[in-house]
Formats: structure tokens, C-alpha cells, sequence
């Protein structure tokens, strides 16, 4: 019984090892980066859509964690160039950064 | 005493084994950690990666559509940006088969992912062409049953009812589309260089040195590895037969000086060109995809072939046996000879999605030394371009540019005559983009889109 509680005890010191470990050095896990696609994505046809072309910060709750999404606007007649950054607010860390070309009418 | 002092250095041990353990344990999830932020990285960086392509097609279309710049100024143009020092994107263009292939790699840190896309022409709103008709001599008559939905262009202006003996009077209200005179201003009309530069086929790897072969060759499962090779030359007769096998990008040339018969359920993927100057015959339920066939005399597709790619022939090229045609393929009769027979025929209920060129040197209507035929039962897709006759009893979903419609009625022929013929301009999705340009055409638009990571 004992051996069996030791184990236990030991596997989950183990689990909550490797999860620590990860959150410390990867912090950004892929459902993040997923997440953080999805969101840039929509951030854009909002943008563009709207004509408002990425005039401020838009903040989304996904999860358990609150992200900020902003971009940059370089238009060129009909093809507008930008570059999204994605952030992780609690963090304060760029996920991922998209350079992005449309065509808008 | 003894015992005591067995027992501390058994402590010790177990000591010594449980650092031994935690750090053991400790390098592993750090290891674990590790792998997964490059893993990460990758996944990130091909995300930008796939952006960057992205961005560069996105270019491409607005510089085609909407930098006023002409299409021959665009065919061939590299288009390239550097966004930072580890993003950039390299647009690349060629036409293929009448449609422009457009390769777009966007690069991120160590990931580059290509996009390859079939860029073709949107229908305009209105009055592009079912038929466009460029014979001055005669008027097009219609006879039977033929429905066209689509703008009839006339060169000669005239454009009638008619009947044979016994038979049903044309309906001209069967036409749903304006009918308009043109003028040749208005179409640029086919340049023999210019074509040559649209409809040239890809040569894979001729510039390798070649297998060769003496006498005859069977290819089959044993030896299929020879296709393989980026050369295959084989002196006489070629059968490939129940070969499964998928060349990919890297492009391979088979080329015979006989006859090439493939068959027996055969799977030929990727960008091979299979070359001879007699005859190809593909059957027996055969299925090619991405292939060239180039043949001197004639190429012949029956008993339930499934065919995707370029087929080019001096001579003749028939369809039949139920076999399907994947859009967008291109059958082309290529010759500068007056030859006797020039002709492409879909027979037997063939189902293609094909632009479809009779490209002979004769355009003497009397002689009807060449054709395009579309036998009643068959279903054509796509552009049927004709420097001569044409004989249309099928079912055309798209368009038809034809010096001359053709019935044959023994022992009479009735010159640029249009009998029993559904042509429906409006079951095209997307037009090829061809040297004959309406003013009324939409604008360049993605059809097919493929990526590679």
C-alpha cells in the first residue's frame, strides 16, 4: 500500500515537473499558436471589412488567458500590407507575428 | 558492528541511486521541454511561412489585375520582397495548358512553404461568347435541336435558321444571348508564334543523359523502376502495364521510337512526358495524372481511361471508351504539315474537362482535312479551339472559337452549319487564359490551389 501511494505520489511530482518545465521554457503551446492564427485571422477580415484598417488594440478572451492582438497598415492603392503581432497579455510575449498582403476593393 | 557499518554504506548507495534517479528525471523533462520549443519554432515559423506565400500570390493577382500591366508583360515576371531579414516571398509564373501556374514561397526563419496555383479568368458579367465564329464567307445556320446559352459572335454577320429535308426547323429563340457581329479588332486573333508560347508542352529532363533501350521494352512491376531514371530511351516498341508509380516534381522522360501502349490498370503520377514520333495508346482503365504525352502520329484514350495533363499530337487524338478528362487538360493537334487528318474526336459517351485546339496547317473549308469532333452521347468541359471545322453534336459546357461549324450529311456537307448542339457558356467556372481576349472578360482569379511545406 504504501509502494503504491509512493508511486502515485511520484508520478504526479513527475507530470507537474514536466508541465512547469514547459511553461518556463515554451510558454506558448501549440493550441496557443492556434489560437493566436485564428484570432490574427479574424482580426483582419474585421479590419477590413469595417475599413477601420487596424486603428487600435483589440483584447479577446480565449480561454483561460486574455490575448492582444495589433497590427500594422501599409496601404498601396487596393493591396494593403500589414503585419499582425499576437500577444499573450499576461505574459507580455509576441506569440507570433504575421506579414499579411489583401487585395480590398 | 559489522552490520552497522553495512548498513551506512547501503545508505549511501541508495543515496548515490536516488540523485542518480532525480536527475535523471530532471534532464528528461527539460529534454521533453526542449524538443517541444524547436518543435514549436518550426510550427510558428511555417505559420509565417504559410502567410508569406500567401501575401506573394495575393500579389501577383493584384499586379495582373490591377497594375494595368498586359498579360505579356506579366508572363514570366519574378516577383519578389524581402519583409525583414528572415521573411521574404518569391513569386514565380509560367503558363500551363492555356492557364498561368503561379508558385509562390514564402520563406520564415528555416521554413519555406510554396504555394502552386491554376490562375485562370473569371467570366465578365455578360456578353462573353458561346460561340465565336470566324468564318466571313458563310452565315451560321442553326438547325435541330440546338440550344446555345451564351453571346453568339458572327464574323460574317449573318446568322439563320435552317433545316434539313424532313427534319425540324431551329428555334432562334433557343439562343440565349446576344447576337453580335464582331469585328477581328475585337478578338486578337491567334499568332502562330504566340501560340507555340501557350500551348508549348513541359520537357522534363531531356537535357540528362538517356537509358537507352535496344529493340522492344515492357515495363511492368518488376522493372518500373527504370521510369525512374530521368531519361528513359527505348529504340522500338514501349508497353507499360500495371505500373504504380508517382514521380512527383522532379520531372522524367520516357521516349520510344515506336508505338507506346499503356495498360493494365496502370498509375502514373507527376510530371512525366512520354514521347514518340508514331502512336500512344492509353486503356484498360489507366489512370494518368500530370502527364505529357507528345506523340507524332496519334494518341488514342479508351476503355475507361481517368487522364489529367497534356496531350499533344501531329496527327489525331480520340477519346473514347468512356474515358474521363479532368479539367483543366489540354488535347492539342500541333502541325504545320497539310496533313490528311487532323483531328480530335470525343466518341462514345467520353466525358472531358479539356481546352481542346485544332492547331492544322490546312484552313481550306472544301477540304475538311481537319476537325474537332463532339460526338452525340459525349460531354466536353472547357474551350474548344478550332482553326477549321468543327462538328458539335454533343454537349459543350463553355465555348467554341471555329473558323467553320461542320454537318455531314451523306453525301452532302453542309458548310458552318450547327446541328443538334447544347452549348452552355454559362457551366464554365473559370475561362483559360488564352491569346484571344474579349474586352468584356473578368478579372484573373485562383481556381486550384495546392501547398507544399
Amino acid at each position: 500500500m504504501e509502494v503504491l501511494i509512493a508511486a502515485a505520489i511520484f508520478l504526479l511530482g513527475f507530470a507537474f515537473l514536466v508541465h512547469l518545465t514547459d511553461r518556463i521554457i515554451c510558454r506558448d503551446s501549440y493550441d496557443d499558436n492556434i489560437m493566436a492564427l485564428n484570432l490574427a485571422s479574424k482580426y483582419l477580415e474585421r479590419s477590413i471589412v469595417s475599413d477601420s484598417l487596424l486603428t487600435g488594440d483589440i483584447e479577446v478572451e480565449g480561454g483561460d488567458v486574455s490575448y492582444t492582438v495589433t497590427g500594422e497598415v501599409n496601404s498601396d492603392h487596393n493591396l494593403v500590407c500589414m503585419r499582425i503581432y499576437v500577444k499573450r497579455s499576461k505574459i507580455d510575449k509576441n506569440l507570433i507575428q504575421l506579414y499579411v498582403e489583401k487585395i480590398i476593393d | 558492528m559489522p552490520t552497522l557499518m553495512n548498513i551506512k554504506g547501503f545508505s549511501l548507495v541508495s543515496v548515490f541511486i536516488i540523485i542518480f534517479i532525480l536527475m535523471t528525471i530532471l534532464l528528461a523533462a527539460l529534454n521533453f521541454a526542449l524538443k517541444r520549443k524547436v518543435y514549436i519554432k518550426r510550427d510558428i515559423d511555417t505559420m509565417r511561412a504559410s502567410c508569406l506565400a500567401e501575401a506573394g500570390m495575393n500579389r501577383f493577382l493584384y499586379v495582373i489585375n490591377r497594375d494595368r500591366l498586359g498579360l505579356q508583360d506579366v508572363l514570366g515576371l519574378e516577383l519578389e520582397k524581402v519583409v525583414s531579414p528572415d521573411e521574404k516571398y518569391r513569386v514565380e509564373n509560367a503558363l500551363l495548358g492555356g492557364y498561368i501556374l503561379v508558385k509562390s514561397s514564402g520563406v520564415a526563419g528555416s521554413r519555406t512553404v510554396t504555394r502552386k496555383a491554376l490562375v485562370g479568368l473569371l467570366p465578365g458579367p455578360e456578353g462573353n461568347a458561346a460561340i465565336i465564329n470566324s468564318s466571313h464567307e458563310h452565315p451560321l445556320v442553326i438547325a435541330g435541336r440546338t440550344i446555345v446559352n451564351g453571346a453568339v459572335y458572327v464574323a460574317s454577320g449573318k446568322l439563320m435558321a435552317g433545316s434539313i429535308e424532313g427534319e425540324i426547323y431551329a428555334r432562334e429563340n433557343l439562343i440565349n444571348g446576344e447576337i453580335v457581329q464582331y469585328h477581328p479588332d475585337d478578338i486578337l486573333r491567334f499568332d502562330e508564334n504566340e501560340y507555340f508560347d501557350f500551348f508549348d508542352p513541359p520537357n522534363y529532363g531531356t537535357r540528362q543523359p538517356a537509358r537507352f533501350f535496344p529493340g522492344n521494352l515492357t515495363l511492368g512491376e518488376d522493372n518500373m523502376n527504370l521510369i525512374e531514371s530521368p531519361v528513359l530511351s527505348v529504340e522500338n516498341n514501349l508497353e507499360i502495364s500495371s505500373v504504380a508509380l508517382d514521380i512527383g516534381g522532379q520531372g522524367a522522360s520516357i521516349v520510344a521510337g515506336g508505338n507506346i501502349e499503356i495498360t493494365g490498370d496502370c498509375r502514373l503520377y507527376g510530371l512525366l512526358r512520354i514521347e514518340t514520333a508514331q502512336s500512344i495508346t492509353i486503356r484498360n482503365d489507366s489512370k494518368l495524372v500530370g502527364v505529357t504525352l507528345v506523340a507524332g502520329d496519334s494518341i488514342i484514350f479508351r476503355d475507361r481511361v481517368l487522364f489529367s495533363g497534356q496531350a499533344v499530337s501531329r496527327r489525331a487524338i480520340r477519346v473514347t471508351g468512356g474515358t474521363r478528362i479532368r479539367y483543366p487538360s489540354l488535347l492539342m493537334i500541333n502541325s504545320d504539315e497539310k496533313a490528311e487528318t487532323g483531328i480530335i474526336e470525343f466518341l462514345d459517351s467520353a466525358i472531358a474537362g479539356v481546352i481542346a485546339v485544332n492547331d492544322c496547317g490546312c484552313t481550306i473549308p472544301e477540304s475538311f482535312c481537319e476537325t474537332i469532333l463532339v460526338d452525340s452521347g459525349s460531354l466536353v468541359q472547357g474551350a474548344i479551339i478550332c482553326r477549321a471545322g468543327t462538328q458539335l453534336k454533343g454537349i459543350l459546357h463553355g465555348f467554341v472559337l471555329t473558323e467553320y461549324f461542320r454537318l455531314k450529311r451523306e453525301p452532302i456537307t453542309y458548310i458552318n452549319w450547327l446541328e443538334n448542339a447544347v452549348i452552355d457558356r454559362h457551366k464554365l467556372g473559370f475561362l483559360p487564359v488564352l491569346p484571344a481576349i474579349f474586352n468584356n472578360y473578368g478579372e484573373y482569379a485562383i481556381f486550384r490551389l495546392y501547398e507544399e511545406i
